[in-house]
């Protein structure tokens, strides 16, 4: 017996050491501000510290740190089967590099279902930036732009398929797959026009007569412009003399209706085959005129970023981009073979550099280029050609992703989170400090001991897990505070009644922990079912109070049943007590 | 010893039909609001929509001026700076201009007509700090002389709502948070298809609107139409199975139909602050089901404490009838029912009313939870045990 208790003794006494061990890195990593600090501005050595206690410590969640959880969902639908089949651990693995080189500290990565990727950026700042890094397709191309006379075909063509679509009043079917509205066009036509309708995209209903309701005469740059039922398309564009006529501009606010009319299936018929058009990745300003670009370009590439060695942002050397951000690209080996083979074939004939079906540059080729290096101007600032690099380096992936799901923190709201939640917890439990004490006395006092163990085991546990703290996680907590300390409050009240039956002292301890047993363990393992079941089902915040729930509960028998036990065993074993503070 | 009571003897059963009642009616006014309300009220996770959470904040407008020495600039940025925003409330546009000689800083002086420059400056919307010395100090007192809250454009829930309102973005709910004076505001948009950059798009309308305001977005969510679907299953599928798993688990420790009781006060505890919510037409978010969680766990583990002790008890008083025994049960464990629910309950309230504005709904429903959860294991389960073991028993003599 005696020898047993000893064993018990030194047990108890190691987990308690172990548990200040595990909690040690997680007290030093938030003691020592490092969080409040961007990774730039730390020393190496301090970098290095930091790294190593990294993964023995509490992760602070979203909620709490601030930060971007983000789901995405990749799109396979345009993909032939045999892609298909790895395409989300493709994009996950491009995904990954991406974030690797943009520098967020501990961020996860993860594979959902069949075809989701969530991606947590703990502690990040710039949301914008994060996500057009994340979720740009990245697909570099370089297509030869249609001349002058090809264009012009195309648009005479566009002209005439569209006034005799207005003129005859057929109806039109746009190519829009979410709703594809049928319209008459005759009888809307004479409505009165109201006003321009700018969000054609977003509502997904299409049609015609609203896109001409808002057509304005348009006068910029000098030429007066036609606008005529006989050239509806040409109607929507700007000319500035003196610019080149290879491509077209079109105004800012006419940019949603030609967009829908370039969905129209019969006006996509007049494209010729080989051909389609490209708007500029961004609008342009001349004279205080917003307008956008319109490319006619040959469909099949010449060369995509399959072939890119490497891409670096850099300052702009020439005359009209010094001092521009911009990438500079170096292609592999057989690339520049191509490329050089392209420029030599088609000089004086423009090239667009397209990334993600958006040109940003479309420069005319003035000799043969045979070192494979390119440029991309356009970027507004160095960081946005910096993540430009970074996502061309890190390869284009293999189909688009959308982002389903967003949740952004701030880190003030999760400052005043963590503070509000430190108060509140810091509160209750001084009641429960006091009441317990107030209430069973010197038993009472042992109860909060094994409270404060509970706690500690409970943190040192989810550090050496290094498991995430979120707010739904605090919750978790709170539930098994008071689930310890009702396990007290059951064996509290056994042995009062026990005692209350005549037993003595000891009996009386010996009884109620015997009897309180299979309760504790009955209502803290269905608790526990249940708590698993919902980390297996749930997502996200749902899970954190899981994980804290389950590992409290396992705590909490542990602390109830062999701790507060082994600490009434020493008291009593010395000798017999006639009463007990209880 | 201190004791809130001794033995008692409440015939606790015996109340079971007002308790029926009760529950009922209270479900059923739920039920009726749910009707009246034209639906429950879902948050963004689970229909969908943008969820954004801002504060609107007075901005000011501050150049640092040096060409000598980086010391100044650090020290506001990472002293000066903080502190201000975070005691005033304020946004400080922080400009820093730094020349590499004195000709370039001279004449970006006079630009500003500030003459007898010597070194570094502050210029705080265009009214000058001079020197080195105290520069913090000085900070603070013109800042205070000019109160930037009393300049505080006004801003308020009716404003937002006029400005967005012209952007017809339908489905759109703008609700205060906490106090009207700390503006901090809810823009909720829920609506099956939302654009997923309808944030960024407040975000311009309304930078473009108030210019002299500045928008700190604390939260800002997007759930699309899909996830919040699949969300609204999962949560569901994950309830179904923890309920099941409870009954087969209790069921084999006890006997099945204390399994099924149990279920039921769960079930019960969960629709009642469900009916609570949507009574107070509060929004059934993630972290309300969370709530939920947690009262079924505390629930489950009341009741499992009640269940044991009439186990037991069938044991010890063969010769009583269930009823009583059921009733003794009860009565002995009340004591360290009442003493539980206080220290689940006061935390609770501890944290409801310090909790913060995030958690705030979630402490609502434990609140009520914790009181149900109690509730439900004297006067739901264990009288379900007692009518379906009368009813046993009728059979068995017919």
């Amino acid at each position: 017996m005696k020898r047993n208790q000893l064993y018990i003794n030194l047990f108890i006494l190691l987990t308690i050491l172990l548990g200040l061990y595990y909690l040690f890195p997680t007290y030093q990593y938030y003691q020592s501000g490092w969080l409040k600090k961007d990774v730039t501005e730390m020393t190496e050595n301090e970098l290095r510290k930091k790294q190593s206690i990294e993964s023995k410590t509490i992760k602070l969640g979203l909620d709490l740190l601030g930060g971007m959880h983000l789901i995405l969902e990749v799109d396979k639908s345009q993909l032939e089967a045999k892609d298909a089949q790895d395409a989300v651990d493709r994009a996950l693995e491009v995904i990954r590099n991406r974030i690797d080189q943009f520098g967020v500290s501990e961020p996860d990565i993860r594979k959902q279902g069949d075809n989701r990727i969530v991606v947590e950026l703990p502690g990040l700042r710039d949301r914008e930036r994060a996500k057009n890094l994340i979720g740009s397709t990245a697909l570099l191309e370089f297509n030869l732009v249609r001349e002058v006379d090809e264009l012009g075909a195309v648009l005479d063509k566009m002209d005439l398929v569209l006034s005799k679509k207005i003129r005859t009043g057929k109806e039109i079917t746009f190519k829009d797959t979410s709703a594809a509205m049928q319209n008459n066009l005759t009888s809307l036509i004479q409505e009165t026009p109201k006003k321009a309708v700018a969000d054609t995209g977003a509502t997904g209903e299409k049609d015609i007569t609203k896109i001409f309701q808002g057509t304005e005469t348009d006068t910029a740059g000098g030429e007066s412009q036609e606008i005529s039922v006989q050239k509806p398309f040409s109607s929507l564009l700007v000319q500035f003399s003196g610019y080149r006529r290879d491509e077209l501009r079109i105004l800012d606010r006419n940019l949603p209706k030609v967009k829908a009319l370039l969905e129209d299936s019969d006006i996509l018929n007049t494209i010729p085959d080989g051909n389609r058009f490209a708007f500029s990745n961004e609008a342009e300003e001349f004279n205080g005129i917003r307008y956008w670009s319109l490319y006619l370009l040959k469909s099949k590439s010449e060369l995509t970023g399959a072939f890119l060695k490497d891409a670096r942002a850099t300052v702009g050397q020439g005359d009209f981009t010094a001092n521009q951000p911009e990438v500079s690209m170096e292609l592999d080996s057989e690339g520049a073979r191509i490329f050089s083979r392209v420029t030599g074939a088609n000089i004086k004939k423009r090239l667009a550099i397209v990334l993600d079906g958006k040109v940003y540059s479309a420069p005319e080729i003035q000799n043969k280029i045979p070192n494979g290096q390119a440029r991309i101007t356009g970027s507004k600032n160095l960081n946005e050609a910096k993540d430009l690099a970074i996502v061309l380096r890190a390869g284009a992936l293999p189909a688009p992703v959308n982002i389903i799901e967003e949740r952004t923190v701030g880190p003030s709201l999760g400052q005043d989170s963590i503070r509000q939640g430190v108060i509140s917890i810091a509160i209750g439990f001084a009641f429960v400090v006091i009441f317990m004490i107030f209430y069973y006395r010197m038993s009472g006092l042992i109860a909060i001991l094994a409270l404060g163990l509970n706690i500690t085991f409970l943190l040192a546990f989810m550090a050496a897990l290094h498991a995430t703290l979120t707010l739904p996680g605090i919750a978790g907590i709170m539930l098994t505070i008071g689930m310890a300390v009702d396990a007290n409050v059951l064996i509290y009240e056994r042995i009062r009644e026990e005692l209350n039956a005549g037993k003595t002292v000891r009996s009386a301890i010996e009884n109620g922990f015997k009897r309180v047993f299979l309760t504790i363990f009955d209502s803290n393992l269905t608790t526990l079912i249940t708590a698993i079941i919902l980390y297996q089902f749930g997502t996200g915040p749902i899970r954190g109070f899981a994980v804290s729930l389950s590992i409290g509960l396992i705590i909490s028998m542990y602390t109830a049943l062999v701790i507060t036990r082994q600490i009434f065993n020493l008291i009593t074993q010395r000798k017999e007590l006639k009463t007990l503070s209880i | 010893m201190v004791q809130f009571f001794g033995q008692t003897n409440i015939p606790f059963i015996k109340y079971r039909t007002g308790a029926f009642i009760f529950s009922g009616l209270f479900a059923l006014i739920g039920v009726i609001s749910i009707f009246v309300r034209g639906g429950i009220n879902y948050s963004v996770d689970f229909k969908g929509g943008l969820f954004l959470h801002l504060k609107a904040k007075s901005q000011i407008e501050m150049n640092i001026i040096s060409y000598t020495n980086q010391s100044l600039a650090r020290e506001i940025t990472e002293r000066v700076m903080p502190e201000l925003e975070k005691n005033m409330d304020l946004h400080v546009v922080l400009i820093k201009r730094e020349f590499d000689n004195r000709q370039g800083l001279l004449k970006y002086c006079d630009s500003l007509q500030i003459q007898n420059m010597k070194g570094e400056f502050v210029v705080l919307e265009n009214q000058i700090i001079e020197e080195n010395k105290n520069v913090n100090e000085k900070i603070k007192i013109l800042i205070n002389e000019r109160n930037p809250k009393r300049n505080f454009p006004k801003i308020g829930i009716k404003e937002l709502r006029n400005c967005l309102e012209n952007f017809n973005l339908k489905g759109m709910e703008i609700k205060t948070l906490g106090r009207e004076d700390q503006h901090e505001y809810i823009i909720n948009i829920i609506k099956e298809e939302t654009d997923q950059e309808g944030g960024q798009q407040i975000r311009k309308i309304l930078e473009m609107q108030f210019p002299s305001v500045y928008f700190e977005f604390l939260r800002q969510e997007y759930v699309g139409p899909k996830i919040g679907k699949q969300l609204k299953r999962e949560s569901l599928i994950a309830v179904i199975i923890s309920l099941i798993a409870i009954v087969i688990y209790v069921g084999f420790r006890f006997q099945f139909k204390y399994g099924l009781a149990a279920v039921i006060a769960l079930i019960h505890d969960a629709f009642l602050t469900f009916a609570f919510f949507c009574i107070l037409n509060r929004e059934i978010s993630i972290s309300f089901i969370a709530a939920v969680l947690t009262i079924v766990g505390y629930s489950l583990n009341d009741t499992i404490v009640i269940f044991d002790r009439i186990r037991e008890n069938l044991r010890l008083l063969k010769r009583e009838n269930y009823e009583n025994l059921v009733n003794i049960s009860i009565n002995v464990t009340l004591s360290r029912t009442i003493i539980t629910a206080l220290t689940v309950f006061v935390p609770v309230v501890v944290f409801y009313l310090f909790g913060g504005t995030v958690i705030k709904d979630m402490a609502l429903a434990l609140l009520f939870g914790t009181v149900i959860g109690s509730y439900s294991t004297v006067f739901i389960a264990a009288p379900l045990l007692v009518v379906w073991y009368q009813r046993a028993q009728k059979k068995a003599k017919i």
